[in-house]
């Protein structure tokens, strides 16, 4: 009987999500809502630190573009990056212009430079290497010259017409710098946050995602896998049997539902060399939850391995 | 103030790493490919150099190799390659053309010679035989052969040959002081690069620095 009522309310996820996507022959990809406007993004999207920095290299280049067709081809949208990352932007310009997508992306990029005034050319710069007329978030990396870089972001936001900017946002990551961005969330108005987020960093809980959710600011995850570390740890582990209980099948699964399960949490953007992952993560998305014991059960038992 | 330097000190080597262990050996294979014959080219004129300072002969000739190997390492790995995927890339290889001018000028201005009592003699050979011997190192750490890194193609070869070479050549202090600047300052990015991806020969160029630097600037008669 339980499980009946498992299956039954799983299935009813997976319609009604594929309801709320637009009509496309796609996979569904679980969404969640950005509160400031009320459109849905999917919940899975994709990082570029680190695994799109390739340089010239042609046979990488390749693999990042493959990479991107497979995160399109299961409905994911948003992408992230930024002036920070090396060849990584143009890149993934190369990708999107190559794959057609440059109008369903979701394109969330960052303003990385202490000067203030640099800020406007620099994401100039960046949006000529995304090849797209205009970027729908952009965040101030790391909260550096914050203040001044949002005020550029504003004013972005208020120019109407094709290039208007639609979302702005800070960022932290490792954890660091979190009193100070509790203070900005109290006192700016920003349609998103990106912060570190997964099973063993969970400092963010105390504060920062209910502030998050009390303030209407979506949240983006990064490093839910520590940059690869935790699931390297991990990988010398069986999963535990339990997981497939909540549609896991791998420990990267286990981890992006955990993050996706805190209710502020809007998106969540894993980073991967690997077509094969990118499918899983965004499977992640799909099935069922856990819920909050089960949510303790994961973080315990990662915890302690 | 406090979480500002909470902060700074919550940084390790690895966050400051950029790009992959793969896409950065890949860099030294791209290039060797782009380049081939170089990789032999580069093979040879470090043998040449070792073999004019185990001869104690045509110092200037060697140092003429030298400058060669910074300039072309400076265009073949920096322009090419590593300005693509870390934005210090341009800086080094300004860095290193300006280092391949500094040994010309030594050369011209100072005229060194190999002498057999040079004090650090044996150690500067040895450095210029591991120089010579770097490519093998792709077969101890596994790589396919192409990552061979080659003097006159990889940084970390060519300021291995120049530190022996320095140390065979031993000029005066203050010479020393500015030609050593690029090649310390190579060793101890290199190095921290190295580390920071985990690879086990990551102490060999700051040992080979420290040695060299101690050597020239203070362990002097």
């Amino acid at each position: 009987m339980l499980l009946h009522t498992k299956l039954r309310r799983r299935t009813a996820v997976i319609l009604l999500t594929a309801a709320a996507l637009p009509s496309r022959a796609q996979p569904v990809v679980a969404t969640r809502v950005i509160p400031s406007s009320g459109e849905r993004i999917p919940a899975v999207g994709l990082g570029s630190w680190i695994t799109f920095n390739v340089g010239h290299d042609r046979a990488l280049r390749d693999n990042c573009i493959a990479v991107m067709k497979a995160f399109f081809d299961g409905g994911g949208r948003l992408i992230d990056s930024s002036p920070m990352y090396g060849s990584s932007q143009d890149v993934i310009g190369e990708g999107l212009a190559k794959l057609s997508h440059t109008s369903d992306v979701f394109a969330a990029e960052k303003v990385w430079t202490g000067s203030g005034s640099d800020g406007a050319s620099q994401i100039e710069a960046t949006r000529s290497l995304w090849r797209l007329p205009r970027f729908d978030l952009l965040q101030v990396h790391n909260l550096l010259a914050w203040r001044e870089h949002l005020a550029t972001l504003r004013a972005m936001q208020a120019r109407k017409g094709p290039q208007q900017l639609r979302y702005i946002g800070v960022t932290t990551s490792h954890g660091r710098r979190h009193g100070e961005l509790e203070s900005i969330l109290k006192t700016e108005k920003l349609d998103f946050v990106q912060l570190t987020y997964n099973p063993v960093d969970r400092e963010v809980e105390q504060r920062l995602l209910p502030l998050a959710q009390e303030r209407g600011v979506a949240v983006i995850v990064n490093r839910p896998f520590q940059e690869g570390d935790l699931i390297r740890k991990l990988q010398r582990q069986p999963l535990p049997a339990w997981a497939a209980e909540i549609d896991c099948g791998s420990w990267a699964q286990l981890i992006l539902k955990f993050v996706l399960s805190h209710p502020a949490v809007s998106c969540v953007i894993p980073a991967t060399t690997q077509v094969a992952h990118v499918r899983q993560n965004l499977a992640a998305s799909q099935g069922q939850m856990p819920d909050a014991a089960m949510r303790q059960r994961i973080a315990a038992h990662i915890t302690a391995l | 103030m406090e979480e500002s330097w909470a902060t700074l000190t919550s940084y390790r080597l690895q966050d400051l790493l950029m790009f992959s262990a793969d896409t950065f050996f890949r860099l030294f294979e791209l290039m060797n490919r782009r380049w081939w014959p170089a990789p032999v080219f580069g093979a040879l004129l470090s043998v040449l150099v070792l073999g004019a300072a185990v001869s104690r002969q045509a110092s200037l000739f060697a140092l003429l190799l030298l400058a060669l190997a910074w300039a072309s390492a400076a265009l073949f790995y920096f322009r090419d390659g590593f300005a693509g995927i870390h934005w210090l890339g341009p800086w080094w290889m300004g860095a290193f053309l300006l280092q391949a001018l500094l040994w010309l000028v030594w050369a011209t201005a100072a005229r060194p010679v190999f002498t057999a009592q040079a004090r650090w003699r044996a150690p500067g050979l040895m450095l210029v035989l591991a120089a010579a011997a770097w490519p093998a190192l792709t077969l101890a750490l596994q790589h396919p052969p192409w990552q061979a890194e080659v003097v006159g193609l990889a940084p970390d070869a060519t300021v291995l040959l120049s530190l022996g070479l320095l140390l065979v050549l031993q000029p005066t202090r203050r010479w020393a002081a500015g030609l050593l600047v690029v090649p310390l300052a190579w060793c101890v990015f290199s190095g921290a690069t190295l580390s920071a991806m985990a690879q086990p020969h990551a102490w060999v160029l700051p040992l080979a620095g420290s040695i060299a630097g101690m050597a020239l600037l203070f362990l002097r008669r």
